[in-house]
């Protein structure tokens, strides 16, 4: 199969290689994403595990997600660059963070999710599907 | 999303790593994040000097105390996102009055 996706970190410690499209783009507004992503949502393509190549050597952390769920998150140690997170619920599965993919990729979110823990100020596009909290999950993979 | 500090009034405990770069702007930057997770902290403008600190609103406890009062680098975010149009956009970086205040 051929790459239809790359990406790197801020400094290029890692980079990434991805073939097959996302099952979902989903923007996500739980406080979690807000803390990792600057104070926005995260902005996230959902591929399959085994479609996804990381070269590099990634930190990771986890927490009890606002789902119930245990979320690892993986980042780049030297410039702190969120690359992917990946859901104990569904390990077949890869959240890669859109702002570690590179441009143009042509992905937008499809739907935003988590919005009643959007800040005040937050400007949700109205066009997109909207969750107040997690969403079904996505289909398992074929 | 980021608000800003005189550098002086923000203080932080526990680890932090730093990372210098050179920016958009042409400037040398230092982002600071925590080593365990990798949430980005603040970033600080280390030449030029005397800018105001960029405190990364995820950050603070509650950000809904502080709404963005500017967008910039706007030619910059992709085609998809929704930039509040009753704020001021700048096509990059923010003008000098702008990047001066600090309150």
């Amino acid at each position: 199969m051929s790459t239809n996706y790359t990406g790197r970190c801020t400094c290029s410690s890692i980079s990434i290689s991805i073939v097959g499209e996302p099952i979902a783009t989903r923007q996500c507004w739980c406080r979690q994403c807000q803390q990792l992503a600057l104070g926005g949502p995260s902005n996230n393509a959902i591929f399959k595990a085994e479609e996804v190549q990381i070269q590099g050597t990634l930190a990771s952390s986890s927490w009890a997600a606002a789902s119930g769920n245990t979320l690892t998150f993986h980042f780049c140690p030297s410039c702190g660059t969120q690359i992917y997170a990946q859901s104990s619920a569904r390990p077949h599965l890869k959240t890669v963070r859109f702002g570690a993919i590179d441009e143009p990729h042509g992905l937008s979110p499809s739907v935003a999710i988590w919005t009643e823990e959007a800040p005040a100020w937050a400007i949700i596009n109205p066009a997109l599907e909207q969750w107040p909290q997690q969403p079904p999950a996505p289909p398992p993979s074929k | 999303m980021n608000v800003l500090f005189p550098e002086e009034a923000v203080h932080y405990e526990g680890p932090m790593s730093k990372f210098r770069m050179t920016a958009d702007s042409g400037n040398t930057v230092e982002r600071g994040f925590c080593p365990t997770c990798g949430a980005q902290m603040y970033s600080r403008t280390v030449e030029p000097t005397g800018l105001p600190m960029r405190v990364r609103a995820g950050t603070l406890d509650n950000p809904d105390l502080i709404a963005p009062s500017a967008i910039i680098w706007a030619e910059s975010a992709p085609a998809w996102a929704k930039l509040d149009p009753d704020l001021p956009h700048h096509p990059a970086g923010p003008p000098a009055h702008l990047a001066n205040k600090t309150s």
